[in-house]
């Protein structure tokens, strides 16, 4: 069954490199590999039923320390609402590490669920599940356990993802890793809404790492929407990080294109 | 150590779990109608404001509608002969617009009055 599932995640891991490429070469982007497990999406615990979505994000890290600089990393996704209450995603995950070439990373597969009716309690809840599939044998998989949670006051959208994460599989570290994911939105118009994010990991639980080493940036950003009817709609972000300690980069850029009908 | 992580992982539910606290059946109930002609009724629902509601949309319509409003951020598809709850509030006074996604000509406001 280890050869069948190792076989699989083969399989996937070169359609997902196919997929990549289909998009990003003719984009002119260069296509990588290396696997990082940095995640910048934030995600909001409402699931509209019936939305498809086809997504591409990136990101680029740049810092004085070569040990920083250069990491990047690009995510192909495509997702379905089967509920009001569930929805679905698989990602083909590229990138690459500080002074490394991009490469296939692997797969993922994502799971949000919608906990509390918007509006109901005083904040709106949910969970998501995510299974990483690394595309060499010797690198551990993971699963990450991701609360989720929205509250709204006014115009102003606050959202926060905190998360616990578990490796298993080859070289698997043992623990739990401790992170978090945020951001303050103000929802000005349609096409474009200001925020603020805010990403970190504090590292292994019970063995946090210095504050100075751990990763923790903040940075402004903006959202915006094109809505076509027939829900259809263009959905885009993008925001530039800053590092608050020596062990976060300098800078990340990070971009966010989705496309729902 | 061990208890120092289950005390990290209780501390997250816990915080999970107080935040969804807060829930009251006796929120005013207020009723939108997608009719069989394919509009809203009332094209003008008039709400208090600084109080939360309950929403009851209802599609009398033989084809899928969505009520989505991005002043009032909510999205929601209401399937044929189905009805959706959609709690609201408390809002500050003003006229929030909303439209039905499967044909954004379709729309309405909501008023918050004090």
């Amino acid at each position: 069954m280890l050869m069948r599932l190792t076989a699989a995640r083969q399989s996937l891991t070169t359609l997902a490199t196919l997929l990549l490429g289909g998009v990003l070469v003719p984009a002119g982007l260069f296509i990588p590999v290396q696997a990082h497990a940095v995640e910048y999406k934030i995600y909001s615990p409402l699931v509209v039923q019936g939305e498809t979505e086809v997504e591409l994000r990136s990101f680029y890290s740049s810092d004085n320390l070569p040990a920083l600089d250069g990491e990047q990393g690009y995510r192909l996704a495509v997702g379905h609402a089967f509920t009001d209450y569930w929805a679905s995603e698989v990602y083909a995950v590229l990138g690459a590490g500080p002074g490394q070439s991009v490469d296939a990373q692997g797969v993922e597969w994502e799971n949000r669920f919608q906990l509390t009716p918007q509006g109901k309690y005083w904040l709106d809840s949910g969970l998501m599940t995510e299974l990483s599939l690394p595309t060499q044998s010797d690198e551990p998989s993971e699963l990450a356990l991701i609360p989720l949670f929205e509250k709204q006051f006014g115009r102003v959208l606050t959202t926060l993802n905190p998360f616990l994460e578990w490796q298993f599989g080859s070289s698997a570290a043992s623990g739990t890793t401790l992170g978090y994911r945020g951001r303050v939105e103000y929802l000005l118009h349609p096409f474009f809404s200001p925020a603020l994010e805010f990403h970190g990991e504090p590292g292994m639980i019970g063995k946090f790492e210095p504050t100075a080493d751990q990763r923790h940036q903040v940075g402004p950003a903006f959202y915006g929407v094109e809505r076509f009817g027939g829900r259809r709609a263009f959905l885009y972000s993008a925001a530039v990080l800053f590092g608050l300690t020596r062990g976060s980069p300098d800078t990340t850029l990070t971009t966010r294109l989705e496309y729902e009908f | 150590m061990r208890v120092r992580k289950l005390g990290y992982i209780a501390v997250l539910i816990a915080g999970f779990m107080s935040g969804v606290v807060y829930a009251s059946d006796k929120d005013d109930e207020y009723h939108l109608v997608f009719n069989q002609d394919q509009q809203f009724e009332p094209p003008n629902l008039e709400i208090p404001a600084d109080k939360r509601i309950r929403l009851i949309v209802e599609n009398q319509s033989s084809i899928p509608a969505e009520f989505e409003s991005f002043e009032l951020n909510r999205e929601k598809i209401v399937v044929p002969h189905g009805r959706i709850i959609i709690y609201l509030g408390p809002l500050d006074p003003g006229t929030y617009n909303y439209f039905n996604d499967f044909n954004r000509d379709t729309k309405g406001t909501i008023t918050v009055q004090k």
